[in-house]
């Protein structure tokens, strides 16, 4: 193949293979940097400073490897969103700027015995009745009510499974969640009193923003058989959750990135292109206190999407008068976007001695993607690989997809996250001007339910690249590959 | 003025003295949260904010204005800074400021969106040859 080089946003890219670029090593970076993307998705980030920032990131000390951004890739706080590096856990650094604000926000995929013909008459009662029970937008508190302090720590200490307990879903639903939704290092002594007080109210709240709950039907299947194993048939009513910590995991992020920015540098002597990149050594006291606090507000977060799950098992149960055996609705998995976590994983530099070593992988908008066979899924996805949840737009589509050996080899088992905006919040209410947006929903053959015309406005279809070509990349790659595509049929948002 | 930045909210708030540039910042700030024009200046509250340079006493002062809607759901109309030191003492900048508004009410106030964090991307403030300009960014 001829390699093709191309010069984005002042940053040059070299061809690598049909929809993978190098960004060669030059100045400080300390590896290289790699994206993900088809040439046309490329030449779209000329204004965008996401290719820039995946250079930033190859500076952090102790990176290894190499600085890879996903074909959504964004501009984000320090890292790109959409961005994935490791780091050495002796010599290396942790960044909150490189897990983002919202720690853990994530997906879950709930499947169900309904079939699109049971619900379709029924949509809008379902839309309106999960609007009037999942508190959204600005300010709003949490279906699980305002809790105590004390009640907030057990779940920062305990993960999901506190939660479950008080009942609010069933002892199986941990199984479906990466890790079990238990993360052994979390701390809620790590946490400040504010961001917990924060918490308190927000408990089974989707928040705003991107944010949303979907009601959805199974429109394609792209693999029989890795479908078979997920719970997912052509015509089966899913849905979609995609939510995170909540005030809680915005605070830690804060607290830690206002204590990081002056000591990363006056007590470590770490120096970055990007004062946002702000890092201290994974070992310090600093980073192992941010470390327990991104753990407890990960479990906060699963247990958001928790509370939200059983709300949402309720009303469809409600509205449609039936059990929940009829229901059916399981998990098929939960995943999270906005994480950092120790995994074991083979170097380049080691491809030839085969050695695992533990490294610490920052994923901030990226998706944990894991092959078949890995120890750390559950017995009955061990055949397929992990199922890699990628929601799109609220117009269009979401995907499904599976791991592989190849994200193993390549992208310390990442894949892309969603769809990434292409136009600001601004740009696209100004795309709006004129339009009734619900008539445009409406030829979307989506219900949708929202706060207010600004959100709908600012999240439109047009603000975002067509989830079907950023996912399309990861399995022409192979890094990720398809199983089934999800239609929104109705959605409420913050 | 908003400026166009994918995903987060950047602003460009300019004025006549430094002070003034705060006084609006923390303006743009709840407009991002609500309508201002339906607060009512119904109760007050102080803020005050420290930091070794101006650049930094500005975000840690935004970030105490945001903290009044997290802790306790109060969206400010106007803000009125009443002391202003950029030197003195440990700290080299201080500030106090009165903001006037209410509890946010979502049946009067419509929901805009929620603001995760002031941040220092691309934070800005500079003398212009008429005035002060900032430019700041929320991350959403």
């Amino acid at each position: 193949m001829q390699k093709t080089e191309l010069t984005v946003g002042g940053v040059r890219l070299v061809q690598r293979t049909a929809n993978s670029w190098e960004i060669p090593k030059e100045g400080g970076m300390r590896v290289p940097g790699r994206v993900y993307a088809s040439r046309k998705m490329l030449e779209e980030l000329e204004h965008d400073r996401a290719l820039e920032q995946v250079k930033n990131v190859a500076y952090l000390p102790g990176i290894l490897d190499v600085s890879l951004g996903m074909p959504d890739i964004h501009w984000g706080y320090g890292f790109p969103i959409g961005g994935v590096a490791a780091t050495d856990i002796e010599t290396g650094v942790i960044s909150p700027g490189g897990v983002g604000y919202d720690i853990n926000c994530g997906v879950r995929l709930l499947r169900s015995n309904l079939r699109l013909e049971d619900v379709k008459p029924k949509v809008r009662d379902l839309v309106v009745a999960l609007f009037a029970m999942i508190p959204t937008g600005v300010g709003s508190e949490g279906a699980a009510g305002t809790l105590s302090i004390e009640e907030v720590d057990r779940i920062l200490n305990g993960g999901v499974g506190v939660i479950i307990r008080k009942g609010f879903g069933t002892p199986e639903d941990q199984e479906w969640i990466e890790q079990q939704g238990f993360l052994s290092w979390a701390d809620a002594s790590a946490v400040s009193d504010k961001a917990k007080q924060r918490g308190s109210k927000q408990l089974g709240s989707l928040g705003s923003g991107n944010h949303f709950l979907e009601i959805q039907v199974v429109e394609e299947i792209f693999d029989e058989e890795a479908a078979r194993v997920f719970g997912l048939a052509k015509g089966m009513i899913t849905v979609l959750i995609h939510s995170g910590s909540r005030g809680l995991g915005y605070q830690v992020c804060d607290d830690a990135v206002h204590a990081f920015t002056t000591i990363g540098k006056t007590k470590y002597g770490i120096e970055l292109p990007d004062p946002e990149l702000c890092s201290v050594p994974l070992h310090s006291p600093e980073g192992q206190q941010y470390w327990a606090a991104m753990a407890a507000a990960a479990h906060f977060a699963w247990s958001n999407r928790q509370v939200m799950t059983h709300v949402a098992r309720q009303v469809f149960r409600e509205t449609l008068r039936i059990s929940d055996r009829t229901l059916g609705m399981d998990l098929v998995y939960d995943v999270c976007h906005n994480i950092a976590k120790k995994e074991e994983h083979v170097l380049h530099a080691e491809r030839g001695a085969k050695r695992r070593v533990e490294v610490c992988v920052h994923r901030k908008g990226a998706t944990r993607a894991f092959p078949p066979g890995h120890p750390d899924l559950p017995e009955v996805y061990r055949e397929t690989g992990q199922p890699v949840l990628i929601p799109g737009d609220m117009g269009r589509a979401s995907y499904v997809l599976k791991g592989t050996q190849k994200a193993m080899e390549e992208t310390f088992g990442s894949c892309c996250h969603g769809a990434g905006r292409v136009m600001s919040r601004h740009a696209s209410m100004r795309a709006c001007k004129g339009k009734n947006l619900r008539d445009e929903m409406d030829r979307f053959g989506v219900e949708i339910r929202a706060h207010g015309y600004r959100t709908i406005a600012e999240e439109m279809p047009h603000a975002y690249k067509d989830v079907s070509e950023v996912v399309q990349v990861m399995h022409d790659e192979g890094i990720s590959l398809k199983v089934a595509k999800l239609r929104p049929l109705g959605v409420i948002k913050g | 003025m908003e400026l166009p930045h994918t995903g987060d909210m950047q602003y460009r708030v300019t004025g006549a003295t430094e002070r003034k540039v705060f006084e609006d910042a923390a303006r743009a700030l709840f407009s991002t949260i609500t309508d201002l024009k339906t607060i009512e200046p119904k109760e007050e509250r102080r803020i005050e904010a420290f930091g070794q340079v101006d650049k930094e006493l500005f975000i840690n002062f935004l970030r105490k204005a945001l903290d009044l809607f997290n802790d306790d759901g109060f969206v400010a109309r106007d803000c009125r800074v009443t002391t202003f030191a950029i030197n003195g003492g440990d700290w080299l900048c201080s500030l106090q400021a009165t903001l006037s508004g209410e509890r946010f009410d979502s049946k009067k106030h419509p929901y805009r969106t929620e603001i995760k964090a002031v941040t220092y991307h691309g934070t800005e403030l500079k003398e212009m040859k008429q005035g002060w300009e900032a430019t700041f960014t929320l991350d959403l």
